[in-house]
């Protein structure tokens, strides 16, 4: 099969990049993290009919993390997105276990990268060209597992990105995390895009590295700020406010 | 840089690794063959691999066995476990109810080999199973290690000096001046007691490199990347403040640092004092490496006369 390995993979509308090339890591993060979710998901699912997606499940159950992609996308085939969910939860009704079975402890990493391989090849072995790789979240995962084995974890699944060519997509809830864990993060990645609330219950991101000249500001030298990020004022024009399907479906209702 | 040196643990045809033949793109690395965990622990005493590929059925144990070893022995390695075994049958938990951390592939899936190819080459040439960030310019950095002599007794006596000024300065028992390898962070010169090297990812300094400018850590055991790091705990480490000693074209060689038993704070002017050392140091460096080149180059010179008169 020939992988689809020079077309760059497309952003959603309204981040101030229009897309990567493959091989390419992003963190998603900023002072909101229900926003970081959304922005993140809603990237995760932008590719075409060509591409598969893998969601690793960690903060809420595979069901539901599913459910979240269709409202905020307005749907898709499911046939080209797997889940790994490592949610632990053990609600039925929440757990996802179409293709494969659920991990019932989010700190069991190998078990998580076991379960992720596998779904991997068999989106591959259905012909899609290359995947969407979306962590739902560090976080979480920090929360079941110490920062040295996520790290390498976080590592590692960037450097399978690069290795295949696909594109790594890692949401960090700064509210949950260090400074200084963050940063860390950070830095196995090509880039970030930090959300925060907009006005009207709305969301703003930016975008850092990925190609995008560095912004003014006492933020410029690239940390994530949380911070400054949170308060609307220097810097401002790096913000852009960020659509849903789900926030654009609420605001047209009577 | 070094050849890749692969371990590949397994016996070709069972439900391990892909043949090891088709492992390496790299016409100039190197596959080492093992079939046991004792005869790949035993190459492991003896030598340092970039990458385990390793079945998980083996003869006197298993795959994760064996990574486990390798997290310990040797943590930066990178590991890939093969196997067609369920999830079930495969034990994923590491020594005290941690989880080790490797990459998978199933063997059974049509495109194994292919992913294990691709998979070796990233993991060892890009060394991704890190548990620390890795500098941008890392090659480079690791390529001006190898170009400067830190065995030579004029710059070992210079820094050795500098430690001393450093613990004096800031009123501290233990100062040191450090390498940071490709693997390891290697201590110079201390001020205080005499410390053994200590791999990447327990060192701070890894961390110091990472940045311009001087790295305090207040308190360690209030700073997630550290507080749970036993090399630091053994050696009594509360307080840690680091400046790193960095080439004329800006690649992070080794650091200054001093350290103490309880939390304290640092001033800008304390971390003008650290600064002051480490360029101290990088200025050494760079001093005696232009006298080795200008010797060289008369060496050379000398060669070449001599070699002429004799040609008449």
């Amino acid at each position: 099969m020939t992988r689809n390995a020079a077309a760059q993979f497309r952003f959603p509308a309204g981040l101030s990049v229009d897309g990567v090339d493959p091989g390419t890591n992003v963190m998603v993060g900023g002072p909101s993290g229900r926003g970081a979710r959304e922005v993140a998901l809603r990237l995760a699912m932008a590719g075409g009919e060509d591409e598969g997606v893998v969601l690793l499940s960690a903060d809420v159950g595979g069901r539901s993390l599913l459910d979240r992609a269709e409202r905020v996308t307005g749907g898709f085939d499911r046939a080209r997105v797997g889940v790994v969910d490592c949610s632990g939860i053990e609600d039925d009704q929440q757990r996802f276990d179409e293709h494969g079975r659920t991990i019932d402890d989010p700190g069991d990493l190998l078990g998580i990268q076991m379960e992720f391989s596998v779904l991997y090849e068999t989106l591959v072995e259905r012909g899609l060209d290359r995947v969407r790789v979306g962590v739902f979240s560090v976080s979480s995962l920090l929360a079941h597992a110490d920062l040295r084995a996520v790290s390498r974890f976080v590592h590692m699944l960037t450097g399978r990105v690069i290795a295949t060519g696909d594109l790594g997509v890692f949401v960090v809830d700064e509210a949950m995390q260090d400074d200084r864990t963050v940063d860390a993060i950070e830095r196995f990645c090509d880039g970030a895009i930090d959300v925060r609330d907009g006005t009207d219950g709305t969301f703003e991101a930016r975008v850092r590295g990925l190609g995008v000249e560095p912004y003014g500001g006492d933020e410029a030298e690239g940390g994530h700020g949380v911070e400054a990020g949170s308060e609307h004022g220097a810097g401002d024009e790096a913000w852009r406010p960020v659509s849903t399907v789900e926030r654009d479906q609420q605001r047209r209702r009577p | 840089m070094s050849e890749t040196i692969v371990l590949y643990v397994g016996s070709d045809g069972s439900d391990g690794p892909p043949p090891g033949d088709h492992l390496l793109s790299d016409a100039d690395g190197q596959v080492l063959r093992r079939e046991t965990v004792a005869a790949a622990k035993a190459t492991l005493t003896d030598r340092s691999v970039d990458c385990l590929v390793t079945a998980y059925d083996l003869p006197d144990g298993t795959g994760t066995e064996l990574i486990g070893h390798v997290r310990e022995v040797d943590p930066d390695t990178g590991c890939i476990l093969c196997s067609d075994a369920s999830r079930d049958r495969i034990d994923t938990e590491a020594d005290a109810g941690t989880t080790h951390v490797a990459e998978f592939v199933r063997t059974d899936s049509q495109g194994a080999a292919t992913r294990v190819g691709q998979l070796v080459d990233t993991t060892a040439d890009r060394r991704s199973q890190t548990a620390y960030p890795l500098p941008q310019n890392e090659d480079e950095r690791l390529a001006a290690l190898e170009r400067h002599d830190f065995d030579s007794e004029r710059f070992l006596s210079a820094v050795r000096r500098l430690t001393d000024v450093a613990a004096a300065h800031f009123d501290v028992a233990q100062s040191s001046v450090n390498l940071v390898t490709e693997r390891t962070q290697e201590f110079l010169a201390c001020h205080g007691e005499s410390w053994d090297a200590t791999t990447r990812e327990q060192s701070i300094c890894t961390f110091t490199i990472l940045e311009d400018g001087v790295t305090v850590v207040e308190d360690i055991r209030e700073d997630p990347r550290f507080a749970d790091n036993e090399f630091l705990e053994e050696l009594g480490i509360r307080f840690y403040a680091g400046a790193s000693i960095t080439t004329d074209d800006g690649l992070p060689l080794g650091t200054v640092c001093v350290y103490d038993d309880e939390p304290r704070a640092f001033s800008d002017d304390d971390e003008a004092f650290l600064e002051l050392l480490a360029a101290a140091a990088a200025d050494w460096l760079a001093i005696l490496r232009e006298l080795a080149e200008g010797e060289a180059d008369r060496s050379n010179r000398r060669a070449d006369t001599d070699g002429g008169r004799g040609g008449r």
